[in-house]
């Protein structure tokens, strides 16, 4: 089997188009009445066929490295989800509430603690609303609200809490820093770590989805 | 009864009984009254980020009063909680005996009640700390 590189392939193909042109010019293009076989003769052309399949290849390439840096957004759009207005507004209220965490000053707890920074609360917000969105994509349900509490050293609490189950999620103060992560389902499953809170993570909607709906109820 | 006078250094001490006491301050910031002075994760953060564990103050060596003077800033709303130690073990914990000796240089007072809470993981620690403990001076009303 003979070996065809890209340049050749793009070599015959301009060959070829210019062919196309000359016979163009030497006849008028008006009066080609083009048939079904005409249609399909560039098809038996093993020539054309190689330099589409390689064209079709280079853009499909080039659409998948732009889909690749729009996969959040894509994510989103792709979600499009039926949370209702009432839910998007639960949601949007703990968030507004939260902000008084901004009003502390250094020292307001008497133990030295320090005040909060506006990124280390908005870091906090991102995180809920991506995980929020995560959950939504893959249950086709909004995720239960959880508590934006005054944590130690300038760090945020993220705090699930039901009956049959618990989760913190801490935001440090340090954007290098990961988060650290507790959590508890019915006293029985326990699991701890860390993770990174710029990104959804699907292990801790998992994790939440089946605390709160049990197993087998998320989307692929 | 104050039990814990004098600037120490003073040895640490076992504790062998589940039934012993410890106390904690927790400023209202970290209290959520609006859910029944529900206590969060938040009031259990180290003094320092390098400490080894929570504080608390041993029964034995300190009243719930004179936890709730143990602060920087006594303007500050504030109650005290308590746990026992059989409730922290319970739960994994660990909880050691760590008193503190006065130190003139930086003007820390010293406190012979001084106590650690620790765990595999400091967030399962605040979280657990949260559930376990429960009011022993109740957070004053607001003014």
């Amino acid at each position: 089997m003979t070996m065809v590189t890209a340049a050749e392939i793009n070599e015959r193909t301009r060959e070829s188009l210019l062919a196309d042109l000359r016979l163009l010019n030497q006849s008028d293009a008006a009066a080609i009445q083009l048939t079904l076989e005409d249609s399909s003769q560039p098809m038996l052309d093993r020539r054309i066929v190689v330099a589409w399949f390689a064209e079709f290849l280079a853009a499909y390439q080039e659409l998948y490295q732009r889909v690749s840096a729009y996969e959040s957004v894509l994510r989103r759009r792709m979600a499009g989800r039926p949370l209702s207005e009432e839910d998007e507004r639960k949601l949007d209220d703990m968030i507004n509430e939260s902000r008084s965490i901004l009003q502390l000053q250094d020292d307001f707890d008497g133990n030295g603690s320090p005040r909060y920074s506006e990124s280390t609360w908005e870091r906090a917000i991102r995180f809920v609303r991506s995980q929020w969105e995560e959950y939504a994509r893959v249950t086709d349900a909004p995720m239960p609200v959880p508590r934006i509490s005054p944590g130690p050293h300038g760090s945020i609490d993220v705090l699930w809490e039901t009956k049959e189950f618990d989760l913190l999620v801490n935001i440090p103060a340090n954007p290098e820093q990961e988060a650290e992560y507790s959590g508890d389902s019915n006293g029985k499953r326990k699991f701890d770590g860390t993770l990174d809170p710029t990104l959804p993570n699907r292990g801790l909607v998992d994790w939440l989805a089946e605390s709160v709906m049990g197993p087998s109820t998320q989307n692929p | 009864m104050v039990s814990g006078i004098g600037d120490g250094p003073f040895d640490p001490e076992p504790i062998e009984n589940g039934e012993d006491v410890f106390y904690r301050r927790v400023p209202d910031e970290y209290v959520s009254e609006s859910h029944g002075n529900k206590l969060q994760p938040g009031a259990f953060g180290r003094r320092r980020e390098v400490e080894e564990g929570v504080s608390f103050d041993w029964k034995k060596y300190s009243t719930p009063q004179e936890t709730l003077g143990r602060t920087t800033n006594p303007e500050v709303r504030a109650g005290v909680v308590k746990t026992t130690a059989g409730l922290v073990w319970d739960k994994d914990l660990r909880l050691w005996h760590a008193p503190e000796a006065a130190d003139p240089a930086t003007g820390k007072k010293a406190n012979r009640a001084h106590s650690l809470v620790s765990g595999p993981n400091y967030s399962r620690v605040r979280k657990t700390l949260a559930k376990i403990c429960e009011w022993e001076i109740e957070l004053p009303r607001e003014p």
